[in-house]
């Protein structure tokens, strides 16, 4: 700490600290322009002028470090006379349009010019022309009324980390844009530069125009697209959302946001959102009221709980619903219905990942944050292509990187952290389990686990050497691609780690045995002592803001609430107790399960709450089929989905921006979620839905808000928190032989020779779930989907960009658009998941995991051709 | 003495009511005071705060950019503005809706003052009663209506960008 003296005020600050800042401690205020908070020192507008005792001339606060006995003069005649002359500067060329420029109202020069200086331009030359851009599908440039403070530019670079933005023609006539040059940004479109732009130079196409800021209502809530759950506020009017802010000092996100998050909000408001219940007569959905739609339902249901037992009728509910709404919907099936039969989107896979951590760890939260990645000093990212799936998680690995952590970003394709990477290693697809297991016999061939560790679990690593005795480095070599070398040398800068993070993704989670390799993993964390929970675990990545909440509150049918077993009389009582009535016994079923028991005929009816299966199941799957044999189908969504049409019963739901609730996290960081306006038309938030039926079913749920679920499920944790395994990893690390030479079991994944291509569909960085694509932001920069292909597949196939290419397979054939890039490597093929047209999905097969059931159709084997068109 | 036969005829009253009888016979014209509203109207000063209005450019355009400073700066929040930007100039700013709720107005003047682009503008029209209210909520059509009349086209101040 120093003491410094500003305005005859003697202030104290760390050393170091910036005047600015220790200003503004002290309640003293330094106009300035060009500074920021979060971004690096710059002193480009000058306006923060000070004097600083024995210095010759006047100084940036801005730039200037407090040391001890500082004696600086904020306010003098001297300086007012700087101040004002350097406003003047920088209205030289600023158009004085205010009342048209969208920042109006909320600009900082504006406020400047307000408070300091004379609103007075002794300039009289003409103005300069300068770029005035709107070509860019999201971001208008208006450079006219550009300060050349740079912060976009230094956001784009020191926080982002992706340094499109730049500055050119420097000197008189410096203007901003894209590094590449042209018009269009072509870049992540996080948006961080018109949220930092000070003035109207850099505006959101999608708001612009729209109101002032003093017209909106500002609520403070949480993303509902991907687990990094950012904070931010939706700005309304009259029940119309019109944009999202964020303040750099608050929630996970530190102000940084995605494009999903910052532009992808505009589904809230889409017309085609459901606005009433509709019901089927006659093959046809008609609008119906509430009270006929759940007296419906409730005789339906009833119906056949009295003919086939209350075991005939399931529940799916999405991830996306807040902890409150599938709290209550596993409630309802459980007492209301009275039964298991409840599964969420978290089987998709990542439920594999609960399900290891929870076996490995006991039930309590034991995950790294995304904090400890960002301090981490090793971070190991496995198949985890983390700025597409969650975008925020990726750039604390940015920074970490940036501030020198390791980083060994290991992938089937090139990622985008992999330009941040130590060392960036390209495996083989179909090859990961190989890599992981390399990386464990590394570990144990060269010693490098953790001597109290080794102490400790003797024969649990003389059990793992023995399970991993018949794979040699050379079969992992020609399987991953990866040499020895690169091998050991990864394993050794992990196990070094003093804060070491497992990234674990999709690449893993979402595909067979992800289970055991998750499990794998986590031995891997065991050995190498980075399991401490100080800053060192493993992070699943989330690929549905609410898979995690989902998994916690039950609505799976192994777990209670508080990820109990559901399987185990004694911790069904707890719950039970706090419920006042019986859990159900019987065994639930899980997705697959579920459809497999349609087919069966043991499911009648089924409840799908924002699950979209009609359109994300291949449509010649037995599961496809299944959805048209049901007796009876209720669907609950914002849109009406493809599901929608097979149902009987449609319900509209509200989305995040209509209810009051809470969402956890990736990182188990339970957020609150704030109604910005009232429920569109006449759609109902899930939980007061449930609690109508509820009542209709004869076990009534009645909650005044969310807030009274929200205390009850506190209730149930808290009795349930008493449940966690004292000694987790201690009982884990007993486990046998056999049982660890099955999880050490490697399965050969055969190429058919006549469809000589994988296809993979995965997430991309603009879009998330079928979501984003109702919203005009994402769809204005990605409207439609392309396959990605390696260039040399390409130049044997006599492809070039912007053909289409035909892929077939023995499910059909699809055309589809082709996007040629080196970033994806010989043999494979890439295509988002989130485009109902074309639809590739079909020729993908549904994989169920042995383990823990959870369903994947996200990869196939295909043949592609040049698609000639015909004339 | 003087006082007292005053007090006892009542002369005082006799004088005060003559006056009264003075313009009672005083007639219609240059020396009366009675204006026969409504056949006749109160010739009114300038600057006069009447019914509000909106005024056109030159060429015919609106002059409102939609800034909403007026709704910003009414006392008693009588306007509301949504602005957008144009169909055929995405950069064009306009008032996409405008209202003022003439009902609530306390014609203060102050929209007036805050119009950055002289687009609003007080008429000197007063006969604002109605027997619905609604009629008297003006739109935006209806204000530009008594703009043209009242306000014939006349150039208008420099905004800072050329256009």
């Amino acid at each position: 700490m120093v003491k410094l003296t500003i305005n005859n005020k003697i202030v104290e600050a760390p050393d170091g600290m910036l005047l600015t800042e220790a200003a503004k401690m002290a309640g003293i205020e330094i106009p300035t322009l060009c500074y920021h908070p979060e971004l690096q020192p710059y002193g480009g507008c000058r306006l923060c002028l000070v004097r600083i005792e024995k210095m010759p001339k006047l100084q940036t606060a801005c730039t200037t470090r407090v040391c001890d006995n500082m004696v600086v003069t904020t306010e003098s005649p001297e300086i007012e006379k700087a101040r004002k002359g350097m406003l003047e500067f920088v209205l030289t060329y600023h158009p004085l349009d205010c009342p048209i420029c969208d920042k109006g109202g909320e600009c900082e020069l504006q406020n400047l010019v307000f408070k300091f200086g004379s609103g007075f331009r002794r300039y009289a030359e003409d103005i300069e022309e300068y770029t005035i851009d709107t070509n860019d599908p999201l971001i208008d440039r208006e450079l006219d009324r550009c300060v050349r403070c740079l912060r976009c530019v230094r956001v784009c670079d020191e926080v982002q980390g992706v340094t499109n933005l730049t500055a050119y023609n420097r000197g008189s006539h410096t203007e901003i844009g894209p590094f590449m040059g042209g018009s269009i940004f072509n870049c992540e479109y996080c948006g961080s530069c018109v949220s930092i732009c000070p003035v109207g130079a850099l505006t959101s196409k999608l708001f612009k125009y729209k109101a002032r800021p003093w017209q909106t209502k500002r609520t403070e809530t949480i993303c509902t697209y991907c687990g990094c759950g950012c904070q931010f506020a939706l700005e309304t009017r009259n029940g119309e959302v019109l944009r999202v802010v964020t303040d750099y000092d608050k929630g996970v996100n530190e102000g940084s946001l995605c494009t999903r998050g910052r532009f992808g909000y505009s589904f809230i408001n889409n017309k085609k959102r459901l606005t009433t219940p509709l019901i089927k007569t006659n093959t046809k959905l008609e609008p119906t009221s509430w009270d006929e739609a759940t007296d419906i339902i409730a005789d339906r249901f009833k119906k056949i709980i009295e003919n086939n037992g209350p075991d005939a009728i399931a529940g799916i509910i999405t991830g996306h619903c807040t902890n409150e709404d599938i709290y209550l919907f596993q409630k309802f099936m459980r007492l209301a219905i009275g039964t298991n039969n409840i599964d969420s989107a978290a089987r998709y896979g990542y439920i594999n990942a609960m399900s290891a951590i929870k076996q490995v760890i006991g039930s309590k939260r034991f995950e790294a944050s995304l904090e400890d990645v960002a301090n981490a000093d090793v971070i190991l990212s496995i198949c985890s292509n983390i700025t597409e799936v969650n975008p925020i998680a990726g750039l604390k690995v940015r920074r970490a990187a940036k501030r020198g952590a390791e980083l060994i970003a290991a992938d089937v394709r090139d990622t985008d952290i992999a330009k941040f990477a130590a060392q960036n290693l390209i495996i083989k697809s179909g090859s990961e389990r190989w890599f992981i297991h390399g990386l464990i016999k590394a570990v144990l061939e060269e010693g490098l686990y953790d001597n109290k560790v080794y102490k400790e679990h003797k024969k649990f690593i003389n059990n793992l050497n023995s399970a991993l005795k018949g794979l040699l480095f050379e079969e992992i070599e020609t399987k991953t691609g990866i040499s020895e070398k690169d091998i050991i040398n990864a394993a050794k800068a992990y196990s070094k780690a003093k804060k070491g993070v497992i990234i674990l993704g999709q690449g893993i989670t979402h595909q067979q045995d992800g289970y055991k390799s998750s499990l794998n993993l986590l031995d891997l964390c065991i050995l190498t002592g980075n399991i401490d929970g100080k800053g060192t675990a493993i992070l699943p990545l989330c690929d549905e803001n609410n898979e995690y909440g989902a998994i916690e509150m039950g609505a799976a049918p192994e777990f209670l609430p508080g990820l109990l077993n559901a399987g185990d009389a004694r911790q069904r009582d707890i719950i039970s107790k706090i419920w006042d009535k019986k859990i159900p016994s019987k065994k639930g079923l899980t997705m697959p399960e579920i459809f497999n028991g349609v087919l069966k005929g043991k499911i009648k009816a089924l409840y799908i709450i924002g699950e979209n299966p009609a359109g994300t199941f291949p449509q010649k799957s037995e599961f496809y089929e299944a959805l048209q044999k049901l007796d009876f189908l209720v669907c609950q969504d914002l849109f009406p989905t493809a599901t929608c049409e097979l149902a009987d019963i449609v319900l509209p739901a509200s989305s995040f921006a209509e209810k009051d609730g809470t969402f956890t996290n990736m990182e188990g960081r339970a957020q609150k979620i704030k109604a910005a306006i009232n429920p569109v038309g006449e759609s109902r938030p899930d939980y007061q839905i449930f609690s109508a039926l509820s009542e209709k079913m004869g076990y009534p749920m009645d909650y005044d808000n969310a807030d009274a679920i929200l205390k009850e499920i506190a209730q149930v944790i808290e009795g349930c928190g008493l449940e966690e395994e004292k000694d987790a990893i201690g009982n884990y690390v007993k486990i046998s032989l056999k049982d660890l030479k099955e999880q050490y079991e490697r399965k050969e994944e055969k190429l058919p020779a006549k469809f000589p291509f994988k296809l993979k569909l995965g997430p991309v960085l603009f879009h998330s779930g079928k979501l984003s694509g109702y919203s005009d932001g994402p769809v204005r920069i990605l409207p439609e989907g392309r396959l990605k292909i390696n260039p040399n597949d390409a130049d044997r196939l006599g492809i070039i960009e912007g053909d289409r290419a035909l892929l077939k397979n023995a499910n059909g054939e699809v055309k589809v658009k082709v996007e040629i890039t080196d970033r994806i490597p010989e043999g494979l093929l890439f295509y988002p998941e989130h485009f109902m047209y074309p639809a590739v999905r079909n020729l993908c097969e549904i994989d169920i995991d042995k383990d823990t059931k959870a369903n994947y159709f996200k990869s196939t084997f295909v043949a592609v051709e040049r698609h000639v068109p015909e004339h | 003495m003087i006082k007292f036969l005053k007090n006892i005829f009542f002369i005082d009253i006799i004088v005060g009511l003559l006056l009264t009888l003075k313009h009672f016979f005083m007639f219609k014209g240059k020396r009366g005071v009675t204006i026969e509203y409504p056949d006749e109207k109160r010739p009114l000063p300038d600057g006069y705060r009447g019914l509000l209005c909106l005024r056109r450019k030159d060429d015919g355009s609106e002059r409102c950019v939609g800034c909403t400073l007026c709704e910003a700066y009414c006392p008693s929040k009588c306007i509301t503005v949504v602005s957008a930007g144009s169909e055929a100039d995405p950069m064009k700013r306009y008032a996409k809706f405008y209202q003022i709720d003439i009902t609530k107005c306390v014609f203060c003047g102050y929209c007036v003052d805050a119009c950055p682009v002289e687009a609003l503008a007080m008429t000197k029209r007063y006969e604002l009663s109605q027997y619905e209210k609604g009629t008297i909520v003006m739109t935006k059509e209806k204000l530009l209506e008594i703009g043209d009349e009242d306000y014939p086209c006349q150039p208008v101040r420099q905004t800072g960008r050329k256009d």
